[in-house]
């Protein structure tokens, strides 16, 4: 069945523990060498975040909304709706936090992308230097991608020890509720002739 | 272990610090065993724990010697059995009256009825194991505390059995094993005591040297002796006392003032910045030989990968400085070390490589026969009669007084290891962990105004440190809590360097210190910047 709507990860609140197992699988699952934390060949980081606010605890990450506003406000076409989910094109990003700004739920961070275990450089003005600019780790925006090269499908729903996590497709789960709510209704009406 | 056993751990956060044990602790609570917890701080295991005593820091020997009274008091000693085996047991019993669970209560913050759960709990447990760290050794009343622990495995007879025990858990692969090897200042190796003229008589004649009689100088007696111009030169080994010895500010004015300074370890440490000649030692994954795990277990270890650079297994260079002070090659390879050690140490002389390639031997292991000896005290105390040693309670060094209101307790988080001299130059490691977080109780963070995520000052007798605040209830009010595995908030600025009188153990879990919330202008924690980060590719 094609998806209209885009799918997301949903966390239940009530079952998280609060121990980053999401956070570590995400990060190494973006990372070359993501066997243990012992192989990893760059730094952690990881595309959602775990949140305390009280007792309560919860990761929160990219909802990829329909009408993504992260896509909408980005000036270079970086960000765009795809049919698995929105995606980031790192190669296009200028670093502009526009999308950090208007994200409804802070799912976007500017991170560090590591190639062959060196971060990512880009070419900044300096006057104070001799060639007018320097090489600095580029920061670009970094956000939920559903693990669109995985395998296994998302890496933090797979870490879950709680099952906390799940990859939801939202018409998928409209179909299946409209389905359940069909044969609930099957034994009402039941006294023939009755006008409800 | 499982129902009707008891897990008594005391001062180990063992979760963190030794993951694999901790492990198997929360299996044995799963399986049906009790779990009481001593520790002043909430730490994982203690969410788990049947019985936690949350005791103030310093006062351990008090509440174990309760928990005792209260065992004897209750009638749960088998007390002709106890009597016959050990000596000392009446002397110990009369001076079990002044710890009556009413004022160790009121001396540890514990509750009397908290106390006496505990005491149930072993006294009706079949097996209490008990299990116990640095939260126990790093006292001025460590020697105390390892006998108050002691006396309370005696006094229940959870000796010389499975599931039993005084379980000290050693804090590296092989600290046990160079414990064993005499790395200790007062004996040679396993344990016996350089004033015995036998056993040094025994090595003078293998080596055709002379011994010196009289026991060796502890760290902070050498630091003492550096400063009075007593000791000229230091040799340091795979140790970082720059990061991991208390009172920094002391540690680094002794290693300036000493004349030569070498430093063999895998990395430029703060430590070796300091030396005069760097030796570049090899990791663990490079060389061969033998490392001795917290059980005694002999277990043989082989080269993974060839030493990298310049670097050299520590027994090659040592080889080679023999070699250059006149003493010619004596050693082929590490067989030969192991094989001269084994014919010189009557604990270990059963154990060969030959045999090693068949799997650990833990010793004692007197001959080529003897399958090894996984538990000790079998029957009998290996010195006879079980000892019982009667204990004074005495304060810790420093108490927080108007000035540094708070007590500072130190320890380490299951991301790094030590100085983190290498969980620092791996991603994963760093980026679990990647800074300190000095944990602070939220009343105590109202009072200073300091809200968590906060950069906070900590200020003691001996220097300062900033660090980033952890505003949590894992600390109780008025105990802050820092780790030592950050170079630039380094805990051991603030720690005292008083020191157990018997080993010489500093004082790392207790001193005092005051804190305040840094504002946004002052100093920012600079992270550090490690260049080179090891590549550990799995092939």
């Amino acid at each position: 069945m094609p998806h209209r709507l885009n799918p997301f990860i949903l966390a239940t609140a009530s079952k998280c523990i609060g121990c980053r197992a999401c956070e570590l699988a995400c990060a190494a699952a973006h990372i070359e060498g993501g066997v243990s934390v012992g192989s990893l060949q760059a730094p952690l980081s990881p595309r959602l975040y775990l949140t305390c606010v009280g007792e309560m605890r919860v990761p929160v990450g990219c909802r990829h909304c329909e009408d993504a506003p992260c896509a909408a406000v980005c000036p270079n076409a970086a960000i765009y709706r795809t049919d698995r989910g929105v995606q980031v094109d790192e190669s296009r990003c200028v670093g502009c936090k526009t999308c950090i700004v208007t994200c409804p739920v802070g799912a976007m961070e500017m991170g560090q992308i590591w190639e062959n275990g060196k971060p990512v450089m880009r070419r900044v003005a300096n006057d104070n230097s001799p060639e007018g600019s320097e090489m600095e780790p580029a920061l670009l925006a970094s956000k939920c991608d559903l693990c669109k090269d995985r395998a296994g499908g998302p890496a933090c729903v797979e870490a879950c020890p709680e099952q906390a996590l799940a990859l939801i497709y939202p018409d998928a789960i409209k179909r299946r509720r409209n389905i359940q709510a069909a044969l609930a209704l099957k034994g009402t009406g039941a006294r023939a002739g009755e006008v409800l | 272990m499982g129902a009707g056993d008891c897990v008594c751990i005391i001062g180990t956060n063992t979760t963190a610090c030794h993951p694999v044990i901790g492990l198997g602790m929360m299996q044995a609570k799963r399986n049906g065993a009790q779990l009481i917890v001593i520790d002043p701080r909430e730490i994982d295991l203690a969410r788990e724990a049947d019985v936690w005593l949350r005791l103030r820091p310093g006062t351990d020997t008090p509440l174990l010697s309760a928990i005792a009274g209260e065992i004897y008091n209750a009638g749960m000693v088998d007390v002709e059995s106890v009597a016959a085996s050990t000596e000392g047991f009446k002397e110990f019993c009369e001076g079990l009256a002044k710890f009556d669970a009413e004022s160790v209560a009121a001396l540890s913050e514990v509750a009397a009825d908290d106390i006496r759960r505990a005491a149930r709990c072993i006294g009706r447990a079949r097996n209490t194991a008990f299990y116990y760290t640095m939260g126990v050794t790093q006292h001025t009343t460590g020697t105390n505390n390892v006998l108050a622990v002691s006396n309370l495995a005696l006094l229940t007879g959870n000796i010389g059995r499975p599931k039993t025990g005084v379980n000290p858990l050693r804090g590296q692969n092989n600290v046990q094993g160079s414990c064993d090897m005499g790395a200790l200042p007062n004996v040679l190796t396993g344990y016996r005591s350089v004033t015995n003229d036998d056993v040094r008589g025994s090595f003078e004649e293998a080596w055709n040297v002379t011994i010196p009689a009289e026991k060796g100088r502890t760290i902070p007696e050498m630091l003492n002796a550096i400063e009075e111009d007593k000791m000229k030169g230091l040799f340091v080994f795979g140790e970082n006392p720059m990061r991991s010895d208390p009172d920094i500010n002391h540690v680094e004015h002794c290693l300036h003032h000493v004349e030569f300074l070498v430093v063999q370890d895998l990395f430029l440490t703060e430590t070796a910045e300091l030396a005069d000649v760097v030796l570049p030692g090899a990791s663990f994954a490079e060389k061969d030989g033998t490392f001795t795990s917290t059980e005694r277990r002999v277990q043989r270890i082989r080269a993974a990968v060839s030493p990298v650079g310049d670097s050299k297994p520590d027994w090659k260079i040592l080889a080679e400085l023999l070699e250059r002070l006149g003493r010619p090659e004596r050693y082929a390879d590490v067989k030969d070390v192991f094989d001269e050690m084994r014919m010189l140490t009557p604990t270990h002389t059963g154990i060969t490589y030959e045999r090693l390639e068949a799997g650990g031997i833990q010793w004692p292991c007197p001959d080529e026969s003897h399958a090894g000896t996984p538990i000790l005290h079998v029957g009998n105390c290996m010195r006879g009669a079980g000892k019982f040693v009667p204990l004074e309670h005495r304060e810790p060094a420093e108490l927080p007084d108007a000035e540094y209101p708070l007590t500072l307790t130190t320890g380490r988080v299951v991301a790094h290891y030590h100085t983190a001299t290498m969980t620092r130059r791996c991603f994963g490691l760093a980026g679990t962990w990647p800074e300190e977080l000095v944990e602070v109780h939220p009343a105590d963070a109202a009072e200073y105004g300091i809200a968590d995520g906060d950069l906070i000052e900590l200020r003691s007798r001996r220097g300062v440190a900033t660090g980033r605040a952890w505003v949590t209830r894992r600390v109780p009010r008025g105990l802050v809590f820092m780790t030592f595995h950050f170079s630039e908030s380094p805990a051991n600025i603030l720690t005292t360097s008083a020191a157990d009188p018997v080993t010489g153990t500093p004082q790392l879990k207790v001193c005092a210190v005051a804190i305040r919330k840094l504002t946004e202008e002052s100093t920012s924690v600079e992270s550090l910047s490690i260049e080179e980060h090891a590549s550990c590719h799995i092939a």
